[in-house]
């Protein structure tokens, strides 16, 4: 199984052991806002892992993303990757954090740069030797299934295509941990779920560590090795549930159904919703 | 309007015109071409019937012909091109410092905001008068107050993008880690090129516009200078003629300058649809 593998890869139980995505007790307030986005958040995630935040509209969720990748700085708590800390109780300390991929909601490329510069810029800010940008932006389109449009400009691609590129941009640089903040949100159900079934057959062979965030449970179920499930904000995390289904994973699983109902069900009643669960009654 | 309903009308077998014939019909159908006969036609009969000053196309053709024949007016012509060019580029660059410096700085842009905008109410005429006031006759009077009304409509320009810029293009940028220099050559600039080029267009344009008035006041050569020597001596096939010229430079300018530009900058621009199919 994917998730025993990769549990064996790095060695230890993502809890026991230190982490390879650590979080610890993170806070974080906006500047200006009154309620703090994050309180008291702590999560770790294992080499390899595939992780799905999970959350409702507003948690943090993506703020926690802006903190892996050094777009916020934390008020409180340590951060670290790969046992390189990145902020200490408020403070930067890598010199040079570690390159990620990030693939945003939207697409977010330069319209003005074809497919393939778009990549060699991420490429180069990534400080990959220049010698083998061809090579890896070829192989990574190609496994997007984009070879052919590595020099079209990215307004000629579809929304999904655009997209694909912006997950191949992340994954070309090779880097220790991919971050997704919602990336199939935008697009139509059936590419939605296309994209989700083609992430997982990208990512399987590579086994980067993914974390991912969504506010679809069904989607969380069947991408995550484990969930990690957000409080409605301000954020913390409530629980970590590790979903035992055996990849590969159909989207249709009645297995897969019963654990997201659960899960559902667990998580109105977190997120405060009551009066959904209770019935005519009340 | 018959002009439009008949550009682009292919010839009636469906193909490209290629004999001698084709090709003058085809031009005959071009928009650009049938709006410049009408506007001849009128011209022509205006002069003719209702404006006794205003001198038939046939004139200011022989007068056109004359000047651009003559070698006072490539003297004349170097002479204002170069003060046209000079204040565009001056103007252009403080435009680009300061109009950013806004967009980035409050301070800047409180500080300079109500200058800039107050500048870009100031008429002309009167930059010009009290420039030659305080500088008297010579270049550098042309030169500060040509900088003086063009450059505070650039800054506009500039400042307006420079607070458009998209904040989620930056984040990528920073996510990426590119450098500070491929920030701005590969995500900041290309923000910025639209609003750059319809300043540099603007510019350049003004600055031909105000170099005729202050060669009229101020100066003794230029191609301003002669359209008032013509005014003066009541030859208004001459003025017309005269301004003309620098009108086909601005055409050429234009063509081979900016368009070409336009090209390069935004072939990644996919087409605009049109409104109105014809």
């Amino acid at each position: 199984m994917e998730l025993e593998t990769s549990r064996t890869r790095s060695g230890a139980d993502p809890v026991s052991a230190a982490p390879f995505v650590s979080i610890e007790s993170v806070g974080f307030t906006y500047p200006g806002a009154r309620r703090p986005a994050l309180t008291d958040t702590s999560l770790g995630i294992a080499k390899g892992e595939f992780a799905c935040i999970l959350g409702p509209s507003g948690c943090g969720k993506s703020t926690l993303l802006s903190i892996l990748s050094g777009l916020a700085v934390p008020d409180t708590g340590r951060v670290s990757i790969d046992g390189e800390v990145l902020y200490d109780q408020g403070h930067a300390v890598a010199e040079h954090p570690p390159a990620l991929g990030y693939v945003f909601q939207d697409p977010r490329l330069l319209p003005w740069r074809t497919v393939r510069q778009n990549l060699n810029l991420a490429l180069k800010g990534a400080q990959v030797d220049r010698a083998r940008w061809d090579e890896l932006v070829d192989t990574y389109l190609g496994m997007c299934g984009l070879r052919e449009y590595a020099d079209v400009w990215p307004g000629k691609l579809s929304g999904g295509q655009r997209q694909r590129v912006a997950i191949a941009r992340a994954l070309a640089i090779e880097p220790p941990s991919v971050l997704m903040d919602e990336p199939f949100s935008t697009l139509d159900e059936v590419t939605a779920r296309f994209m989700r079934q083609e992430l997982l057959d990208l990512w399987e062979p590579i086994g980067q560590t993914i974390v991912f965030v969504t506010h679809s449970i069904r989607e969380a179920v069947f991408l995550a090795d484990h969930v990690f499930v957000m409080s409605a904000g301000p954020g913390r995390v409530l629980e970590r549930r590790a979903i035992d289904i055996p990849r590969p994973r159909a989207y249709e699983d009645p297995h897969l159904a019963e654990i997201e109902g659960e899960l559902v069900a667990w998580v109105l009643e977190q997120w405060g919703y009551h009066d959904a669960t209770a019935g005519p009654t009340t | 309007m018959t002009i439009d309903t008949e550009a682009r009308t292919p010839t009636t077998d469906g193909t490209r015109a290629r004999t001698p014939r084709g090709i003058v019909r085809s031009v005959g159908t071009h928009p650009l071409v049938q709006s410049l006969v009408v506007t001849v036609a009128v011209w022509w009969g205006l002069s003719e019937w209702f404006f006794i000053f205003l001198p038939t196309p046939l004139e200011v053709g022989a007068a056109f012909v004359d000047a651009v024949t003559s070698a006072e007016f490539y003297a004349d012509l170097v002479v204002t091109l170069r003060r046209v060019v000079l204040a565009w580029i001056g103007a252009m660059i403080i435009a680009v410092v300061l109009g950013i410096a806004m967009g980035r700085s409050w301070l800047i842009e409180a500080i300079a905001h109500p200058w800039v905008f107050v500048s870009l109410a100031l008429p002309g005429p009167l930059v010009v008068l009290f420039s030659i006031l305080a500088l008297g006759l010579g270049e550098l009077t042309t030169m500060v107050a040509l900088l003086i009304v063009v450059t505070p409509f650039v800054v506009t320009f500039v400042y307006d993008a420079t607070r458009a810029l998209d904040s989620r293009l930056d984040e990528m940028s920073i996510v990426y880690q590119m450098t500070a220099r491929d920030r701005v050559r590969h995500v900041f600039l290309p923000q910025m090129a639209p609003a750059l080029m319809a300043g540099a267009r603007f510019g350049f344009a003004m600055s031909w516009k105000l170099v005729v008035l202050v060669e009229a006041l101020s100066s003794n050569v230029g191609i301003g200078e002669r359209i008032q020597f013509f005014f003066v001596f009541n030859d208004p096939a001459r003025v017309i003629a005269w301004t003309l010229t620098f009108t086909v430079v601005m055409v050429i300018v234009e063509v081979f300058g900016f368009q070409a530009l336009d090209r390069r900058l935004f072939a990644w621009r996919p087409e605009a649809p049109h409104l109105f199919k014809t």
